[in-house]
């Protein structure tokens, strides 16, 4: 039994889950270069710029971003408490969330237009207008059922079990922490237990209902109450808006993970500068999220009751709040400890400052006034593009700190910090520029765009090149590599 | 100003350069303080204590203001109760939502009489964002099937546009309608 607890045959599983969502991100990335491409030629049909942007919704958010986390956290949290990551739950883990990854990528090059929220009842109005068929509606259904049960049973599950059973093997804990849940990077999971199942289960078991009527295993009249656009979609935003929270969240966490092993001062225990703080923030932060959704709905104001409005703002503001506690802890934690800038550190930091300056323009949109004259322009593509690319970034940090692991060598720093900062370059002028177009008015996913300045146009695809390029550099460290890594 | 689409953009100047500044002056002077020990060990934990109140009463202070003066940005007529009786002299300008168009129930429009605008989606999830002559997106209704949305304005004279904002298929971009609100005398 001892020889088979190498260290390469445990991490096996997440790091597959990080070289399958290297691939997502590529695919994903080639579809949204094909967007910009096409927005400064003029040169695609119009059917074409859409799948491409379906298939870069998809695969990037949830192929890409959701599946680099899941893999990192497993080992983040494996080696803190010294458990395995294997068998059937986390294989399950993986295969369903990359086959249903499959069954919705075939769907969208089958002609099925959505964007990651879904636009309910976009896929079935589209079907029954003919503009898709009906089999690949049911093949996409399925697939979001699988997708669901990954995120809202498995993955929660996986980290369940790492967190609260089985038994520690010494030799598996790589990086002792003290207490049961500290530091805090370890209670960010708990959204991920506690706050996504119970919110997405109605809407799995919704669209599980709508898949079986699809197959004509129960009757679509049995399930009209489910068709209801209000009705879905009051079932939809919770739990959407709490999956991206919590990944939100399982970012601050991996800051408040890496940041203090980044220190300076080595005679002492990696700690924050407030554990309790931290803790705080987190529950802080969940809790308010929790209440934040309506403000997907202000533009309904005549339809849906003001005062869920109000709570929206409120809630909404309350979440940037919990992350100025984050904010002040990871500053004060380099000031009291002093910092170390290595491609893990700086790519957290730089990340953790996206994530930051995103959040106030977050705040903006769940502003009920600021959210009438910006809902649907590329003022919230500011936001998802930042927030998403933030993460990355947050969880890149991770990469680099567990690059031997990952590798089986060490990176070629020059490399790394070169794609750190073009990226983070990227990040911020991509999230400006769009902030700017969508005070112009411009609406988002159009093609073609129906006014911008030119201007604005080139740098966007300036900025988009450069996350490409950037991208492209990681790709390079991650084959060649650096030798040895000196932490 | 502060309330409109341009103010949106001038607040998140002001709120997120000096905070970009001081983040990274912190983070430059934490990896200075890190290549000298001594200081690090004569860290006043009272000091930073007083900081983090300070630092969460700015941050208070920003978050208060702001929503206290959002209040008042509110589209008018938008979520009002007295959107439910009518205006004294209103008009109406019912907007069906479909893919991929709009029908409007009428397409000239008086100035300096309220405007009812009242819009409905037939099909999908869509949106119907009014822009003012000159281009800015006075109001957006997100229009989901089943649910009529209401939005009470005053106009000035001049071609206004209708746009989806929602992304509804691939007819998305081209989504768009015109009234024209005339002024007396139908100039």
């Amino acid at each position: 039994m001892a020889e088979e607890m190498s260290l390469s045959s445990l991490t096996l599983l997440p790091r597959l889950m990080f070289y399958t969502a290297l691939a997502w991100f590529l695919a994903g990335g080639a579809a949204g270069l094909l967007m910009v491409l096409f927005h400064v030629t003029g040169a695609a049909a119009v059917p074409a710029y859409y799948e491409a942007l379906t298939v870069h919704g998809i695969l990037m958010t949830f192929g890409g971003v959701f599946q680099l986390m899941a893999g990192l956290s497993l080992i983040r949290a494996g080696f803190c408490y010294g458990k395995p990551i294997r068998g059937l739950l986390f294989l399950s883990l993986y295969l369903l969330l990359n086959i249903s990854l499959a069954m919705l990528l075939a769907s969208a090059l089958a002609g099925v237009r959505v964007t990651y929220t879904l636009m309910f009842p976009l896929p079935a109005a589209g079907a029954f207008k003919g503009l898709w068929s009906i089999d690949m509606l049911t093949l996409f259904v399925w697939g979001v059922v699988l997708l669901l049960i990954a995120i809202i049973a498995l993955y929660p599950a996986s980290l369940a079990k790492i967190l609260f059973f089985g038994k520690t093997k010494e030799q598996l804990v790589m990086e002792r922490f003290m207490g049961t849940l500290s530091p805090s990077g370890m209670a960010s999971m708990l959204p991920f237990i506690f706050v996504v199942p119970p919110i997405g289960a109605p809407i799995l078991a919704t669209a599980a209902l709508i898949g079986a009527a699809l197959l004509g295993v129960i009757p679509l009249t049995g399930i009209s109450w489910f068709l209801e656009a209000v009705n879905f979609n009051y079932l939809f935003w919770p739990w959407a808006h709490n999956l991206m929270e919590a990944m939100g969240i399982m970012a601050i966490g991996t800051v408040y993970w890496i940041i203090p092993r980044y220190t300076a001062d080595v005679e002492r225990e990696p700690r924050l500068y407030s554990e309790k703080l931290g803790i705080f923030a987190i529950i802080f932060y969940t809790v308010a999220a929790a209440f934040a959704f309506p403000h997907h709905l202000f533009t309904m104001s005549s339809t849906q009751p003001i005062g869920l409005s109000y709570v929206g703002q409120l809630a909404s503001w309350l979440t940037g709040f919990g992350a100025a506690f984050s904010v002040f802890n990871i500053l004060a934690t380099g000031w009291r400890y002093g910092l170390k800038i290595r491609p893990a550190s700086l790519a957290v930091l730089l990340g953790f400052s996206l994530y930051v300056t995103d959040g106030f323009l977050a705040m903006q949109l769940g502003t009920i006034g600021w959210n009438y004259r910006l809902h649907g322009t590329y003022y919230v593509t500011a936001h998802l593009m930042t927030i998403l690319i933030a993460v990355t970034l947050i969880w890149i940090g991770a990469v680099y700190h567990h690059f031997q692991l990952l590798r089986g060598r060490g990176d070629d720093e020059k490399l790394s910090y070169l794609h750190i900062i073009l990226t983070t370059v990227a990040g911020f002028g991509l999230m400006y520029v769009m902030a700017t177009m969508g005070v112009g008015g411009v609406p988002r996913r159009a093609y073609p765009i129906p006014f911008a300045a030119d201007i604005q146009i080139t740098l966007l695809t300036a900025f988009g090149a450069l996350l490409a390029l950037a991208q492209a550099i990681f790709i390079a460290n991650l084959v060649r590599g650096g030798g040895v890594a000196a932490r | 100003m502060w309330g409109s689409s341009l103010g949106a953009l001038l607040i998140l100047l002001y709120v997120t350069s000096p905070f970009l500044v001081v983040f990274f002056l912190l983070v430059f002077l934490s990896v200075r303080r890190g290549r000298q020990a001594e200081k690090l060990l004569n860290t006043s934990k009272k000091r930073l204590a007083v900081a983090e109140v300070l630092w969460l009463m700015l941050v208070a202070s920003i978050w208060t203001a702001v929503n206290v003066s959002s209040l008042s940005w509110i589209p008018a007529g938008v979520g009002d109760p007295a959107l439910a009786v009518p205006a004294a002299g209103e008009q109406v300008l019912e907007v069906e939502a479909f893919m991929w168009g709009y029908n409007l129930s009428t397409t000239t429009l008086e100035a300096g009489r309220p405007v009812r605008v009242v819009a409905w989606s037939t099909d999908t999830l869509h949106s119907t964002g009014i822009y003012s002559p000159d281009g800015e997106l006075l109001v957006t209704l997100m229009l989901m099937p089943g649910m009529r949305e209401q939005v009470l304005l005053t106009l000035e004279p001049g071609v206004y546009t209708l746009r989806c904002l929602e992304f509804c298929g691939d007819g998305h971009a081209f989504m768009s309608a015109v009234f024209t609100v005339a002024g007396a005398g139908g100039g």
